[in-house]
Protein backbone atom coordinates (compact mmCIF):
# COMPACT_ATOMS: atom_id res chain seq x y z
CA UNK A 1 0.00 0.00 0.00
CA UNK A 2 1.60 3.20 -0.79
CA UNK A 3 2.12 6.39 1.52
CA UNK A 4 -0.69 8.70 0.37
CA UNK A 5 -3.49 5.56 0.19
CA UNK A 6 -2.25 4.80 3.79
CA UNK A 7 -2.72 8.45 4.96
CA UNK A 8 -6.05 8.33 3.98
CA UNK A 9 -6.91 5.05 5.94
CA UNK A 10 -4.95 7.53 8.94
CA UNK A 11 -7.79 10.12 8.67
CA UNK A 12 -10.45 8.04 8.30
CA UNK A 13 -11.60 4.56 8.96
CA UNK A 14 -8.34 3.36 10.57
CA UNK A 15 -8.98 6.04 12.90
CA UNK A 16 -12.08 5.28 13.53
CA UNK A 17 -11.67 1.72 14.01
CA UNK A 18 -13.75 1.48 10.70
CA UNK A 19 -11.50 -0.75 8.42
CA UNK A 20 -12.51 -4.55 7.30
CA UNK A 21 -9.42 -6.86 9.29
CA UNK A 22 -7.37 -7.55 5.70
CA UNK A 23 -7.12 -3.78 5.17
CA UNK A 24 -6.20 -3.25 8.94
CA UNK A 25 -3.56 -5.48 8.91
CA UNK A 26 -1.95 -3.44 5.80
CA UNK A 27 -2.13 -0.22 7.00
CA UNK A 28 -0.64 -1.49 10.51
CA UNK A 29 2.31 -3.85 8.16
CA UNK A 30 2.85 -0.17 6.66
CA UNK A 31 2.70 1.76 9.94
CA UNK A 32 5.48 -0.52 11.27
CA UNK A 33 8.08 -0.44 7.89
CA UNK A 34 7.15 3.71 7.50
CA UNK A 35 8.55 6.57 9.87
CA UNK A 36 6.72 9.35 7.51
CA UNK A 37 3.04 7.36 7.78
CA UNK A 38 3.78 6.60 11.89
CA UNK A 39 4.57 10.57 12.70
CA UNK A 40 1.14 11.39 10.21
CA UNK A 41 -0.81 9.00 12.40
CA UNK A 42 0.69 10.81 15.90
CA UNK A 43 0.05 14.14 14.10
CA UNK A 44 -3.93 13.32 13.25
CA UNK A 45 -4.32 11.60 16.74
CA UNK A 46 -3.14 14.91 18.44
CA UNK A 47 -4.29 17.47 16.66
CA UNK A 48 -7.80 15.74 15.31
CA UNK A 49 -9.11 12.54 17.98
CA UNK A 50 -7.32 13.48 21.64
CA UNK A 51 -8.94 17.00 22.56
CA UNK A 52 -12.31 16.06 21.97
CA UNK A 53 -11.85 12.93 24.13
CA UNK A 54 -11.27 15.41 26.60
CA UNK A 55 -14.17 16.96 26.25
CA UNK A 56 -17.09 17.27 29.30
CA UNK A 57 -20.67 17.51 29.66
CA UNK A 58 -22.09 21.02 30.31
CA UNK A 59 -25.15 22.04 32.32
CA UNK A 60 -27.69 24.89 30.83
CA UNK A 61 -28.48 28.01 32.15
CA UNK A 62 -31.97 27.48 34.52
CA UNK A 63 -33.43 30.45 32.93
CA UNK A 64 -34.18 27.85 29.78
CA UNK A 65 -36.69 25.93 31.72
CA UNK A 66 -38.01 28.91 32.98
CA UNK A 67 -38.36 29.68 28.91
CA UNK A 68 -39.16 26.61 27.52
CA UNK A 69 -42.22 26.19 30.51
CA UNK A 70 -43.51 29.28 29.32
CA UNK A 71 -43.80 28.27 25.30
CA UNK A 72 -45.46 25.04 26.63
CA UNK A 73 -48.02 27.19 28.86
CA UNK A 74 -48.91 29.75 25.51
CA UNK A 75 -48.80 26.83 23.23
CA UNK A 76 -51.79 24.94 25.51
CA UNK A 77 -53.42 28.14 26.13
CA UNK A 78 -53.36 28.54 22.06
CA UNK A 79 -54.50 24.44 21.65
CA UNK A 80 -57.97 25.76 23.89
CA UNK A 81 -58.63 28.52 22.09
CA UNK A 82 -60.72 27.52 18.88
CA UNK A 83 -59.22 30.55 17.20
CA UNK A 84 -55.40 29.88 17.60
CA UNK A 85 -56.41 26.42 16.93
CA UNK A 86 -57.68 27.62 13.38
CA UNK A 87 -54.60 29.44 13.06
CA UNK A 88 -52.18 26.77 13.94
CA UNK A 89 -54.29 24.67 11.43
CA UNK A 90 -53.82 27.25 8.53
CA UNK A 91 -50.18 28.74 9.18
CA UNK A 92 -48.27 25.52 7.48
CA UNK A 93 -50.86 26.42 4.30
CA UNK A 94 -49.61 30.03 5.11
CA UNK A 95 -45.89 29.46 4.95
CA UNK A 96 -45.39 29.22 1.35
CA UNK A 97 -41.66 29.03 0.26
CA UNK A 98 -40.53 32.45 -1.33
CA UNK A 99 -39.71 31.02 -5.01
CA UNK A 100 -43.53 29.79 -5.76
CA UNK A 101 -45.12 33.42 -3.47
CA UNK A 102 -43.13 35.00 -6.07
CA UNK A 103 -43.85 32.91 -9.12
CA UNK A 104 -47.70 33.46 -8.07
CA UNK A 105 -47.48 37.06 -8.01
CA UNK A 106 -46.07 37.64 -11.15
CA UNK A 107 -48.74 35.36 -12.76
CA UNK A 108 -51.26 37.44 -10.54
CA UNK A 109 -49.43 40.42 -11.80
CA UNK A 110 -49.58 39.40 -15.97
CA UNK A 111 -53.03 38.30 -15.78
CA UNK A 112 -54.40 41.91 -14.71
CA UNK A 113 -52.45 43.09 -17.10
CA UNK A 114 -53.62 40.78 -20.20
CA UNK A 115 -57.43 41.80 -18.58
CA UNK A 116 -56.39 45.75 -18.41
CA UNK A 117 -55.11 45.37 -21.50
CA UNK A 118 -58.18 43.61 -23.05
CA UNK A 119 -60.94 45.78 -21.33
CA UNK A 120 -60.24 49.17 -23.49
CA UNK A 121 -61.81 46.57 -25.85
CA UNK A 122 -64.98 45.90 -24.78
CA UNK A 123 -66.01 49.45 -24.53
CA UNK A 124 -65.79 49.54 -28.20
CA UNK A 125 -67.34 46.49 -28.89
CA UNK A 126 -70.78 47.48 -30.99
CA UNK A 127 -72.66 45.16 -29.32
CA UNK A 128 -71.85 46.94 -26.27
CA UNK A 129 -72.28 50.40 -27.75
CA UNK A 130 -75.79 49.19 -28.45
CA UNK A 131 -76.61 47.87 -25.44
CA UNK A 132 -75.48 51.82 -23.64
CA UNK A 133 -78.00 53.55 -26.04
CA UNK A 134 -80.44 50.93 -25.21
CA UNK A 135 -79.90 51.60 -21.87
CA UNK A 136 -79.88 55.75 -21.73
CA UNK A 137 -83.02 55.23 -24.08
CA UNK A 138 -85.27 53.64 -21.63
CA UNK A 139 -84.40 55.46 -18.36
CA UNK A 140 -85.42 58.39 -20.39
CA UNK A 141 -88.79 56.81 -21.33
CA UNK A 142 -89.01 55.88 -17.31
CA UNK A 143 -88.25 59.27 -16.71
CA UNK A 144 -91.41 60.36 -18.81
CA UNK A 145 -89.20 62.03 -21.61
CA UNK A 146 -91.91 60.67 -24.56
CA UNK A 147 -89.81 63.02 -26.94
CA UNK A 148 -87.64 60.21 -27.72
CA UNK A 149 -90.41 58.33 -29.49
CA UNK A 150 -90.22 60.53 -32.24
CA UNK A 151 -86.58 60.53 -33.05
CA UNK A 152 -84.68 59.75 -35.38
CA UNK A 153 -83.82 55.71 -35.69
CA UNK A 154 -81.70 55.26 -38.78
CA UNK A 155 -78.80 55.50 -36.21
CA UNK A 156 -80.45 52.02 -34.35
CA UNK A 157 -80.32 50.25 -38.07
CA UNK A 158 -77.13 51.13 -38.94
CA UNK A 159 -75.98 50.09 -35.61
CA UNK A 160 -78.10 46.53 -36.10
CA UNK A 161 -76.87 45.94 -39.87
CA UNK A 162 -73.39 46.46 -38.31
CA UNK A 163 -73.81 43.65 -35.50
CA UNK A 164 -75.55 41.73 -37.98
CA UNK A 165 -73.08 42.01 -41.23
CA UNK B 1 -26.85 10.94 29.26
CA UNK B 2 -28.86 9.28 32.91
CA UNK B 3 -30.77 6.76 31.97
CA UNK B 4 -34.64 7.77 30.73
CA UNK B 5 -37.42 5.06 31.69
CA UNK B 6 -39.99 3.80 29.51
CA UNK B 7 -42.73 4.71 32.22
CA UNK B 8 -41.29 8.60 32.46
CA UNK B 9 -41.84 9.19 28.55
CA UNK B 10 -44.96 7.66 28.19
CA UNK B 11 -46.33 9.84 31.37
CA UNK B 12 -44.59 13.22 29.81
CA UNK B 13 -45.99 11.81 26.39
CA UNK B 14 -49.66 11.84 27.72
CA UNK B 15 -49.18 15.78 29.15
CA UNK B 16 -47.64 14.77 32.44
CA UNK B 17 -45.48 17.93 33.80
CA UNK B 18 -43.79 16.52 36.10
CA UNK B 19 -42.59 14.20 34.08
CA UNK B 20 -41.72 16.31 31.21
CA UNK B 21 -39.56 18.64 33.92
CA UNK B 22 -37.55 15.21 34.81
CA UNK B 23 -36.67 13.95 31.51
CA UNK B 24 -35.36 17.83 31.23
CA UNK B 25 -33.45 17.22 34.20
CA UNK B 26 -31.48 13.87 32.80
CA UNK B 27 -31.15 14.80 29.22
CA UNK B 28 -30.72 19.06 29.01
CA UNK B 29 -27.24 18.44 29.78
CA UNK B 30 -26.60 16.30 27.33
CA UNK B 31 -28.59 18.48 24.65
CA UNK B 32 -27.37 21.81 25.48
CA UNK B 33 -23.63 20.06 25.01
CA UNK B 34 -24.55 18.33 21.86
CA UNK B 35 -25.79 21.98 20.76
CA UNK B 36 -23.16 23.83 22.17
CA UNK B 37 -20.28 21.76 20.05
CA UNK B 38 -22.05 22.12 16.83
CA UNK B 39 -23.17 26.19 17.38
CA UNK B 40 -20.31 27.06 19.05
CA UNK B 41 -21.81 29.67 21.26
CA UNK B 42 -23.42 30.14 24.55
CA UNK B 43 -26.19 32.32 23.56
CA UNK B 44 -27.27 29.73 19.82
CA UNK B 45 -26.50 26.70 21.98
CA UNK B 46 -29.11 27.96 24.79
CA UNK B 47 -32.06 28.75 22.00
CA UNK B 48 -31.34 25.37 19.76
CA UNK B 49 -31.65 23.88 24.15
CA UNK B 50 -35.23 25.54 23.94
CA UNK B 51 -36.11 24.81 20.36
CA UNK B 52 -35.17 20.61 20.83
CA UNK B 53 -37.10 20.34 23.68
CA UNK B 54 -40.68 22.24 22.53
CA UNK B 55 -40.10 20.02 19.55
CA UNK B 56 -39.78 16.75 22.22
CA UNK B 57 -42.85 18.07 24.02
CA UNK B 58 -45.10 18.45 20.78
CA UNK B 59 -44.17 14.73 19.60
CA UNK B 60 -43.63 12.65 22.51
CA UNK B 61 -47.12 11.29 22.56
CA UNK B 62 -45.82 9.84 18.91
CA UNK B 63 -43.09 8.62 20.38
CA UNK B 64 -43.60 5.03 19.40
CA UNK B 65 -40.19 3.57 21.07
CA UNK B 66 -39.21 2.24 17.42
CA UNK B 67 -35.92 3.60 18.10
CA UNK B 68 -34.10 4.11 21.45
CA UNK B 69 -35.07 7.90 23.35
CA UNK B 70 -31.35 8.57 23.10
CA UNK B 71 -31.17 8.33 19.07
CA UNK B 72 -34.44 10.24 18.83
CA UNK B 73 -33.17 12.84 21.13
CA UNK B 74 -29.85 13.08 19.39
CA UNK B 75 -30.65 13.26 16.25
CA UNK B 76 -33.51 16.20 16.87
CA UNK B 77 -30.76 17.80 18.62
CA UNK B 78 -28.04 17.75 16.47
CA UNK B 79 -30.38 18.39 12.96
CA UNK B 80 -31.74 21.26 15.21
CA UNK B 81 -28.41 22.36 16.00
CA UNK B 82 -27.22 22.15 12.03
CA UNK B 83 -30.05 23.88 10.61
CA UNK B 84 -29.51 26.64 13.21
CA UNK B 85 -25.55 26.62 12.39
CA UNK B 86 -26.34 26.89 8.91
CA UNK B 87 -28.89 29.69 9.40
CA UNK B 88 -26.29 31.51 11.41
CA UNK B 89 -23.90 31.59 9.31
CA UNK B 90 -25.78 32.88 6.12
CA UNK B 91 -26.58 36.21 8.54
CA UNK B 92 -23.07 36.73 9.63
CA UNK B 93 -19.64 34.71 8.64
CA UNK B 94 -18.46 35.36 12.32
CA UNK B 95 -20.18 35.99 15.32
CA UNK B 96 -19.01 39.66 16.58
CA UNK B 97 -19.15 38.82 20.37
CA UNK B 98 -17.70 35.67 21.28
CA UNK B 99 -18.60 33.87 24.41
CA UNK B 100 -17.08 31.35 26.05
CA UNK B 101 -18.71 28.12 27.90
CA UNK B 102 -18.11 29.53 31.59
CA UNK B 103 -16.12 26.80 33.18
CA UNK B 104 -18.12 26.64 36.06
CA UNK B 105 -21.16 25.03 34.22
CA UNK B 106 -18.98 22.40 32.50
CA UNK B 107 -19.47 19.06 34.95
CA UNK B 108 -16.29 18.27 36.32
CA UNK B 109 -15.90 18.37 40.75
CA UNK B 110 -13.44 20.24 41.96
CA UNK B 111 -11.47 24.19 41.59
CA UNK B 112 -8.73 22.79 40.16
CA UNK B 113 -10.33 20.11 37.52
CA UNK B 114 -12.94 22.98 36.78
CA UNK B 115 -9.90 25.43 35.36
CA UNK B 116 -8.55 22.48 33.64
CA UNK B 117 -11.80 22.25 32.10
CA UNK B 118 -12.08 25.61 31.47
CA UNK B 119 -9.24 25.12 29.23
CA UNK B 120 -10.32 22.36 27.17
CA UNK B 121 -13.56 24.44 26.50
CA UNK B 122 -11.35 26.71 25.36
CA UNK B 123 -9.35 24.82 23.09
CA UNK B 124 -12.39 22.82 21.44
CA UNK B 125 -14.02 25.98 20.53
CA UNK B 126 -11.29 26.93 18.64
CA UNK B 127 -10.98 23.57 17.29
CA UNK B 128 -14.27 23.44 16.08
CA UNK B 129 -14.72 27.19 15.31
CA UNK B 130 -11.89 26.23 11.93
CA UNK B 131 -14.66 23.67 10.69
CA UNK B 132 -18.10 24.44 9.14
CA UNK B 133 -21.30 23.35 10.55
CA UNK B 134 -21.33 19.88 8.61
CA UNK B 135 -17.66 19.11 9.57
CA UNK B 136 -18.59 20.05 13.06
CA UNK B 137 -21.63 17.99 13.29
CA UNK B 138 -19.73 14.94 12.04
CA UNK B 139 -16.54 15.38 14.12
CA UNK B 140 -19.12 15.94 17.61
CA UNK B 141 -21.27 12.91 16.74
CA UNK B 142 -17.95 10.42 16.02
CA UNK B 143 -15.71 12.12 18.72
CA UNK B 144 -17.61 12.89 21.31
CA UNK B 145 -21.08 11.03 20.95
CA UNK B 146 -19.17 7.94 19.77
CA UNK B 147 -21.42 6.90 16.75
CA UNK B 148 -19.84 4.83 14.13
CA UNK B 149 -20.30 6.22 10.32
CA UNK B 150 -23.62 4.27 9.89
CA UNK B 151 -24.82 5.97 12.57
CA UNK B 152 -23.27 9.35 12.13
CA UNK B 153 -25.15 8.87 8.16
CA UNK B 154 -28.23 7.90 9.70
CA UNK B 155 -28.57 10.42 12.00
CA UNK B 156 -27.62 13.06 9.63
CA UNK B 157 -29.89 12.05 6.52
CA UNK B 158 -26.43 11.71 4.35
CA UNK B 159 -24.00 9.14 2.26
CA UNK B 160 -22.03 7.27 4.31
CA UNK B 161 -18.93 8.34 1.60
CA UNK B 162 -20.16 11.92 2.72
CA UNK B 163 -19.35 11.02 6.54
CA UNK B 164 -16.00 9.97 5.24
CA UNK B 165 -15.13 12.34 3.69
CA UNK B 166 -16.61 15.53 5.87
CA UNK B 167 -14.71 13.69 8.99
CA UNK B 168 -11.35 13.43 6.69
CA UNK B 169 -11.82 17.29 5.41
CA UNK B 170 -12.28 18.12 8.93
CA UNK B 171 -9.17 16.42 10.20
CA UNK B 172 -7.30 17.94 7.92
CA UNK B 173 -8.14 20.99 8.69
CA UNK B 174 -7.55 20.38 12.52
CA UNK B 175 -4.05 19.07 11.59
CA UNK B 176 -2.97 22.21 9.51
CA UNK B 177 -4.23 24.65 12.80
CA UNK B 178 -1.88 21.60 15.13
CA UNK B 179 1.01 21.78 12.32
CA UNK B 180 0.71 25.98 12.59
CA UNK B 181 0.80 26.12 16.44
CA UNK B 182 3.44 23.55 16.49
CA UNK B 183 6.03 25.86 14.41
CA UNK B 184 4.66 29.37 16.66
CA UNK B 185 5.77 27.61 19.55
CA UNK B 186 8.58 26.23 18.23
CA UNK B 187 7.78 22.70 19.50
Amino acid sequence: MECKKVQDRLLTEYADKELGPEENTEVEQHLIACLHCREFFLAVRRSAVIPFKEAGEMQPDSAIWQRIQEKIEEERARSRNGFWKLADVLTPFLRIPQPIFRAAFVTALILVVVVLAKWPASYADPVYGYLSEQMTFMRGLKAGNTDLLNGDLKDYDAVFEEIVG
Amino acid sequence: MQEIERELITKAGQGDREAFREIYQKASGYVYTLAYRVVNTKHDAEEVTQDVFLKIHRSLSSFKFESSFKTWLYRIAVNTALNHAKKRSRVTTHEVEEVFEDPATVTQPDAGKRLEAGETEQRLKVLLDQLNPDQRACIVLREIEGLNYQGIANSLGININTVRSRLKRARETLMVLGQKEVASHGV
